[in-house]
């Protein structure tokens, strides 16, 4: 059978076209190249988020067919209520999104920090109900067996980590974090999300030697390790205040999206009325980023056409975006 | 079938070539195959004594000349799994003045892992500056040379004071008087336990069943007295105890011959061979023995 043409179709080509001719890199004034950061705006979760998403990859031209791709959500707490963990609607959107552009597999895969009951915590949190055969396709990350991976030119004092061989084996990761404040690092966005694929079976709840290495640090140090990812932030429903876990909702209605995690974070920071320069772990991977981050070239929305001004904890003040 | 055979045959099904157990597939680690032997600790037919033998063999192959477990054979640390594993060991062990060299090794590695009471110059600039101690006294890590918390910490009591039992070695009471005097101190206001996080900027941070549950039967075997109030809550929580490890540790604490905290009305489902294990010791205590609490202390 034919298959038939639908508008959803004519939106994908126009997109196509439209990355094609923006795929030159623009030189920064520091001599850095400038990664792309999409913004789009998303009022809320009953929109068509795959096909938004889909727009987003195909924007970034990521190599998607045939690959073993695994989506890392953050999946903190029991909380219908809080927006503490990525939306689920989300991630059924992202794996829809992926699936659409002939991934060879899409895996979705977290360790949360504090609570064992991982899958109790997915079912409650409505990953069950929202993604079709969720049981099937998801790794506990905590339980996962493990290989030591040797950290090159690590900022902690780490020189190896065990990590999980659903990880290992992915051919791109993505990153899935939901948009929050965090009362340590600042915000916790989607370099840090990447605590989740410690694994617990080893480390412990919470991971604590990644905190005992230095948060900022090791966040750095797990960006640098993998190569191969791209991010998409669930900024729709965020939170803010005392997060990642005691914050309260605040309704931001935005993704952001992009193959460069820090450039993604920073600006995400400018989204959250925070000075991304001011985030030590941003700063880590600047220094050592090929490319300039903190002022990407943004895509789609500007960032004035969907910042916020996020509340943060009453000690993180001065890491108000002036 | 039965809900504790369902079980049983569940985890004889998982159980890998090696006699060790994965969390759910792949291979064997320590924690669940642990917990498989408790599990099966009781039971009378041949192919779960056999399983059962099986899991000490690779248990005991897998002790490290240290005396600890690493959690996993690709691991080369040893870690707080080294608990689990040293239960499972005891189980196995007549009553006796002397332990097997296996156990003495074990229980010596895991009281060293108790952090010492001590004014270091680094408590001293700790309470000054009124941020937590770098170590906190009693406490013991999941991963040596990190911060304690109540897991592990619950984990090693029960360890202590079980071989306490069967061996009458005063220093593993005393050191089960440390590990309860740090699991009381990390009560969240609630008056249940989390993780056992610090209060700074996590004031009024929740407690979770399963850490509750477990902190509890650990000060049970450690003949505290519970505090009402952390009972009261425990009860509050078996309503509705979000996971059945969480069920199982509040169950176990609570249970006593004359009263049994009921299953909530809708039963959560065993995700994972620790799971069933769990489950499994839960149902066999209510029939005759609790493996984590010394005799006498069942009523």
């Amino acid at each position: 059978m034919k298959p038939a043409l639908h508008r959803r179709h004519f939106f994908y080509g126009i997109f196509a076209l439209a990355s094609a001719c923006s795929k030159v890199r623009v030189p920064s004034p520091l001599g850095k190249g400038l990664a792309k950061v999409s913004i789009l705006k998303a009022s809320h979760y009953q929109i068509d988020l795959a096909n938004l998403i889909r727009g987003i990859l195909i924007e970034h031209q990521l190599p998607v067919a045939g690959r073993r791709v695994v989506l890392k959500p953050n999946l903190v707490e029991f909380s219908p209520r809080l927006p503490i963990n990525t939306n689920p609607i989300f991630v059924a959107a992202a794996a829809e999104a992926f699936r659409s552009l002939g991934a060879n597999t899409v895996t979705i895969a977290e360790g949360p920090g504090h609570r064992r009951a991982t899958l109790d915590m997915a079912e409650s949190a409505g990953f069950f109900s929202a993604i079709k055969g969720f049981e099937d396709n998801f790794v506990d990350l905590n339980l996962d067996d493990v290989s030591r991976v040797q950290l090159s030119q690590p900022f902690t004092d780490l020189d190896s980590l065990y990590l999980p061989h659903t990880i290992l084996g992915a051919d791109l990761l993505v990153s899935l974090p939901k948009m929050k404040t965090h009362h340590w690092a600042g915000a916790t966005l989607s370099m840090k999300n990447l605590f989740g694929i410690v694994p617990g079976g080893v480390y412990g709840w919470p991971k604590n030697v990644l905190h005992w290495a230095g948060i900022d640090n090791s966040i750095a140090d797990l960006h640098f390790a993998f190569p191969k990812q791209f991010c998409l932030v669930d900024g729709i429903e965020a939170m803010e205040g005392n997060g990642p876990i005691q914050g309260t909702a605040k309704h931001a209605g935005v993704i952001v999206g992009g193959a460069h995690p820090p450039s993604v974070d920073a600006t995400c920071c400018q989204i959250m009325g925070i000075d991304p320069q001011k985030l030590k772990y941003l700063q880590l991977a600047a220094s050592r980023s090929p490319v300039q981050i903190w002022q990407p070239r943004q895509i789609a929305e500007p960032i004035a056409g969907v910042a916020q001004k996020f509340r943060l904890h009453p000690d993180l003040q001065n890491l108000r975006l002036s | 079938m039965p809900e504790a055979e369902a079980l049983i045959e569940r985890l004889l099904n998982c159980q890998n070539p090696d006699g060790g157990w994965p969390y759910s597939q792949g291979t064997s680690w320590a924690e669940p195959t642990a917990f498989g032997v408790l599990a099966l600790h009781s039971e009378q037919g041949s192919s779960a004594i056999s399983a059962r033998n099986r899991a000490l063999g690779w248990l005991r192959s897998q002790q490290k000349t240290s005396g600890g477990w690493s959690p996993n054979p690709t691991v080369a640390e040893c870690t707080s799994a080294t608990s689990v594993a040293t239960l499972a060991l005891l189980s196995d062990e007549k009553q006796s003045q002397s332990l097997s060299k296996n156990l003495d090794s074990a229980l010596a590695w895991t009281s060293a892992q108790v952090y010492p009471d001590n004014l270091s110059f680094s408590l001293l600039l700790a309470k000054a500056f009124h941020v937590p101690p770098p170590h906190a006294p009693g406490s013991v890590a999941w991963y040596p040379g990190t911060a304690g918390w109540v897991t592990p910490t619950a984990l090693a009591t029960l360890v202590f004071m079980r071989a306490a039992r069967q061996t009458n070695r005063p220093e593993l009471r005393q050191l089960a008087a440390a590990t309860s005097s740090y699991l009381l101190s990390r009560r969240c206001p609630d008056q249940g336990w989390n993780h056992g996080g610090s209060s700074t900027r996590s004031e009024d941070a929740n407690s979770y069943p399963e850490t509750t549950g477990l902190a509890l039967l650990a000060l049970r075997a450690a003949l505290v007295d519970l505090p009402r109030e952390s009972v009261a809550l425990a009860m509050q929580f078996s309503a509705n105890p979000e996971s059945i490890e969480g069920l199982c540790w509040l169950q176990l604490a609570l249970d006593s011959p004359s009263r049994t905290l009921p299953d909530p009305p809708r039963l959560p489902t065993p995700r994972t061979t620790r799971d069933c294990s769990l489950r499994l010791i839960l149902l066999r205590s209510r029939e005759s023995t609790n493996v984590f609490l010394p005799e006498g202390r069942q009523s």
